[in-house]
């Protein structure tokens, strides 16, 4: 392969990668944020519909197994209540869990920073 | 000024560099204009161009980048892991001093420094990789109702540059990685080539080396030698280079665009290597051609290239299928809790949700259409139940398995969502009972699906609650309980009947009918049947570890939809399929390829028609046929041959497939051998003499016999099925005789006007006939007398068949009777030198019979000779002749065989008529 060829190539090749690291903090703010909160509504999306939190919350004055009779109302809206309160915690249980991954792509290139200044400058 | 053409959506149209004229090179350098996008695309609303550059400085450059890339990426997945592990070791030895975990934040050391710093690499490799992802663009989601959006008007080259940059389109953008990597490779053999420009045999080349379009072609069942040859033969026609840059052709870049507009249409993700191969079979050029040669046409391309996808399709349904039937409750409760037990409607019925989020059911193709109808009759009117009436094998009860694996995936209405699709089985239901119990049943289910409300019922052939009566004869049925029921459009219900069981049992008939809305499911054919059994074939070849080519699936499709009229497709099909899965598997073993020719072998034994390739040894047979045919029949030169040239037609397939394979007529006296001439030709093609109708019309004399021959009408006193009708039905590849038409009843001759015109003819059940499978022979003795005076007089045989069909056979038959007749043969008396040879074929027949005894028989000229005298008669042709040799022959031998005078290993010398000398042979 002549000079000619090489040179050029070479260039290109640099440039791209002086580009590329340019753009990264960009990107992790922009296009990166965008990627993960999407990524994040979808999952506790899933987790609600895993647990099925809002068919539990609609229901709450249905009565359950067709027992329409006020016995039956009553005992089912009790039963109904104890349900989604405990899947209101196990659905906030998920929340938490994706919202301390989602805080944690925010903040982590913020700590790496603090950390390598700590590391390197702080008597 | 006139009026600018505005484009549509649904087309692509292309534009030229008005410099260049679409050359994309100018006196040996690149257009100045379009600096080698020579032609653009115009859809409705968008501007397509190829924007990859291509050339080796770039090729080059981007093998170095991908190199440095790969190379980055592992050096930081290595630096990420030393991170990962100098933590490790880092909390071991915090806590060994026993210090807080997180105080590891206010360490200070180099391993941690190194830490922070992998984590900081992590991130980027994180971005790294999701940038990949993103320089692969998917295509925009196709709109619906796309062609009622404005669009724009046809614009010239100058007018491209205006358009706003969203609507500008780099195609190569959403090619996947493989795609545009074999338009590079096709740009890299014109340049090994030093062809002038890239033209779409090098782009048929490079596709060729990606395993997808490999098994593309292994199914289309090309010999990869023969692919070789003629790419070599079109490589060599291409123009050299002189020295200008290499360029894509206008047809590589019109293709690459059409890709893009097909996959959008078809609602791809990307373009994939499978569109481009669909598109460069489409458009006109030397790829065509080749195709063409190798008896590929662009049809067999989109429907193996339609395999391919709907194979991705299924993969990618079912991974999503088992996403979604996770939520689904794995009992008869519904995620609301709402539902009553239904202990009764458990005994009596199968829930189908179940069945389907347990995996049970095969994928529903291709019915989306009957589906949504489905639905919208179930969502409003006044009345929300459906009824789908189709032929048996046309696909309802698939169709309703469809409906069962959407209701778990929820991809239904909301009136459907969290509901049990279940069967009510009728057989369960009135088994062990009687009526009334019956009716007792089927009113608790009833009420118990009414207070469950999560059930939608479904009844598998309605028409059989029918007629269950408690009462006196015409007092309520079960049927009608089911309907006052359902009138109230409370329970929500699909049912399933045929055509004819509807006809007879519901339609006006029950009240089953007024609260259904019926659904016509009609039988799938041509390309859709094709893309239904490329679906399913997967099925049948893992469970065989076989291959079906594309050849066996469209013989499948076409064969049996043109010899079992019985049954219908896809299912009809699917059997044959399935059948030569097992086969091929059992004869060929594993990894065989089904061909088209394997499926017409099997379709052939079950029909005993002969349907697979012609091969050298029958298409010998063919070609001499009138020789075999000689073997059992002297003489009459001119009916054998045309016998033989339309047998040879139909084996070729050449004759029209509407009417029966030939409708002949032979006329003749007595004993010339027309009945000989009809067993020999169902020998010659149906494989055996026996697969013959024959029908002696003298039977038919009067109209009433009409009945006997397709069955007399509902009400009349004997409604057995019709002989004819039924022979046919049962046989539908069978030689039909009509012994003596001359003396059947004229109306009786008019039902044969139909059957030899169109080919079928329906019987008293309303059942349709089909005789397009059959040969139809009529014999007459009509003008007998006539043939034999002229005969006589050494009259030509054609001129005496002239003055037949013009004097005599009109005081017989109507014009357009004799005109249904594909020929007309008339048959010469014999003459005692014809019966001579008869005598000896007949001879040898007895000569056989003897064999079999151990005895052989030796007939000396003079025998013959006598024995003819004896047995010929003018009048009567050969057939005294039988007589004379039972009486003369066969009588005395039987004596000699009883008496113990011939036994075995003697020869039998006949010397004269009524002399037999024995030989007795040596004793062991």
């Amino acid at each position: 392969m002549n000079y000619f060829l090489i040179s050029p190539i070479l260039k290109a090749t640099i440039v791209d990668l002086i580009l590329d690291l340019l753009y990264f903090p960009v990107w992790w703010y922009t296009k990166g944020f965008i990627k993960i909160s999407l990524y994040f509504l979808n999952n506790i999306q899933k987790r609600q519909e895993s647990l099925s939190f809002f068919i539990w919350l609609k229901n709450i004055f249905v009565p359950m197994y067709g027992q329409s009779d006020f016995e039956g109302r009553l005992i089912s809206f009790f039963v109904r209540l104890a349900q989604v309160f405990f899947r209101l915690i196990g659905l906030l249980f998920w929340l938490i869990v994706d919202l301390m991954i989602f805080l944690l792509y925010l903040l982590l290139p913020l700590i790496m920073a603090y950390q390598i200044y700590f590391q390197v400058f702080y008597a | 000024m006139p009026e600018k053409q505005t484009l549509s959506n649904s087309s692509l149209n292309f534009i030229n560099c008005p410099t260049c004229l679409g050359r994309g090179v100018l006196n040996n350098k690149f257009c100045p204009e379009c600096l080698g996008i020579s032609v653009l695309g115009l859809t409705g609303r968008q501007v397509l161009y190829w924007g990859k550059k291509i050339n080796q400085q770039q090729i080059t450059q981007d093998k170095f980048l991908q190199f440095v890339r790969i190379l980055i990426n592992l050096s930081l997945l290595l630096f990420g892991a030393l991170g990962l592990i100098l933590l490790g070791w880092q909390i071991l030895i915090l806590l060994e001093k026993e210090i807080f975990l997180l105080n590891i934040l206010q360490e200070k050391n180099i391993f941690l420094l190194i830490f922070w710093l992998t984590l900081g690499t992590d991130c980027y490799l994180f971005y790294r990789f999701n940038r990949d992802l993103e320089k692969n663009k998917n295509l925009p989601k196709k709109i619906y109702y796309e062609d009622k959006l404005p669009t724009q008007p046809l614009i010239s080259w100058s007018e491209i540059k205006k358009i706003p940059k969203e609507k500008q389109i780099d195609v190569s953008q959403y090619f996947i990685t493989e795609a545009t990597e074999s338009v590079v490779k096709a740009w890299q053999l014109t340049h090994k080539y030093q062809d002038a420009t890239t033209t779409p045999i090098h782009l048929f080349i490079s596709l060729l080396g990606y395993p997808p379009i490999q098994m593309i072609f292994s199914r289309l069942g090309v010999p990869f030698a023969n692919l070789k040859n003629h790419i070599s033969h079109s490589l060599a026609r291409q123009i050299p280079n002189e020295g200008s840059p290499v360029v894509l052709n206008r047809q590589i870049l019109e293709i690459t665009y059409q890709a893009y507009f097909l996959a959008y249409q078809l609602k791809q993700k990307k373009v994939d290597l499978t569109e481009l191969l669909e598109v460069l079979a489409m458009q006109e050029n030397e790829v065509k051609e080749l195709l063409s040669d190798l008896n590929i046409d662009t049809n067999k391309i989109i429907n193996v290239t339609a395999w391919l996808r709907v194979r991705r399709q299924l993969v990618e349904n079912w991974r999503r299928f088992r996403q979604k039937a996770i939520l689904r409750p794995k009992n008869t409760m519904n995620r609301a809790m709402t539902a009553v037990a239904t202990p009764i409607l458990n005994v009596f019925s199968q829930d189908l949700t179940l069945y389907a989020k347990a995996g049970y059911f095969a994928p529903c193709i291709g019915r989306q259409q009957e589906i949504n109808e489905i639905f919208n009759i179930m969502a409003s009117g006044t009345r929300r139940l459906a009824l789908l009436i189709g032929q048996p094998g046309v696909g309802k009860n698939t169709i309703i398995e469809g409906i069962a694996q959407k209701m778990v995936e929820e991809d239904v209405p909301k009136f459907l969502q969290d509901r049990r699709l279940v069967t009510l089985e009728v057989a369960k239901l009135v088994s062990g009972v009687n009526p009334s119990q019956a009716q007792e049943r089927l009113l608790m289910i009833l009420s118990e699906i009414k207070r469950s409300g999560n059930i939608i019922l479904f009844i598998d052939n309605i028409h059989n609650l029918t007629g269950m009566a408690a009462g006196r004869q015409g007092s309520i049925d079960l049927a009608d309980v089911l309907a006052q029921t359902l009138s109230h459009n409370t329970i929500l219900t699909l049912a399933t009947s045929t055509p004819t069981d509807y006809h007879h049992y519901l339609e006006n008939k029950s009240s089953l009918d007024n609260v259904f809305e019926k659904i016509e499911i009609r039988e799938v054919s041509g390309n859709e049947a094709i893309q239904i059994l490329e679906a399913k074939a997967g099925t049948f070849e893992g469970q065989n570890q076989i291959f079906f080519s594309y050849d066996a699936i469209a013989k499948t499709v076409e064969l049996s939809n043109r010899y079992f009229h019985e049954r219908y497709l896809p299912e009809k099909a699917l059997e044959i399929l399935q059948q030569a899965a097992v086969k091929i598997r059992q004869e060929k073993g594993k990894n065989s390829l089904i061909t088209g020719n394997d499926v017409a072998l099997i379709i052939s034994e079950k029909t005993h028609i002969p349907l697979a390739d012609i091969t050298q040894e029958e298409s010998e047979k063919l070609l001499n046929l009138e020789a075999k045919i000689h073997q059992r029949l002297i003489n009459q030169k001119e009916a054998v041959e045309m016998v033989a040239s339309s047998l040879r037609r139909a084996r070729a397939e050449m004759r029209d497939q509407t009417r029966p394979i030939v409708n002949l007529l032979f006329l003749g006296p007595t004993g010339v051998g027309k009945t000989e001439l009809a067993k020999t030709v169902a020998e010659v093609y149906f494989g055996h003499e026996k697969n013959m109708i024959r029908l002696d019309m003298s039977e038919y004399q009067d109209k009433p016999s009409l009945n006997r021959l397709i069955g007399a009408p509902l009400g009349y006193a004997n409604t057995d099925d019709g002989f004819l009708t039924e022979s046919v039905r049962k046989n539908p590849f069978s030689l039909v005789l009509l012994d003596e038409i001359e003396k059947a009843h004229p109306d009786i001759l008019n039902i044969f006007l139909q059957i030899m015109d169109d080919g079928r003819l329906t019987d008293n059940s309303g059942r349709t006939i089909d005789f397009t499978n059959t040969i139809i022979i009529a014999t007459s003795n009509a003008g007998t007398g006539f043939i034999q005076e002229k005969v006589k007089q050494n009259i030509e045989i054609s001129e005496i068949k002239k003055q037949l069909i013009e004097n005599q056979l009109p005081q017989y038959f109507r014009p357009e009777f004799l005109n249904r007749f594909d020929g007309i043969i008339v048959f010469k008396p014999l003459g005692l030198e014809e019966v001579k040879q008869i005598t000896k074929l007949m001879l040898d027949k007895v000569g056989k019979n003897l064999e079999e005894k151990g005895i052989s028989l030796q007939v000396e000229p003079n025998a013959i000779n006598e024995l003819a005298q004896a047995g010929f008669d003018p009048q009567f042709g050969a057939r005294p002749l039988r007589r004379v040799i039972q009486q003369k022959v066969q009588d005395k031998l039987a004596n000699l065989i009883l008496s113990g005078e011939a036994t075995r290993r003697d020869q039998v010398v006949l010397a004269g008529a009524d002399k037999i000398n024995i030989m007795k042979a040596k004793k062991i």
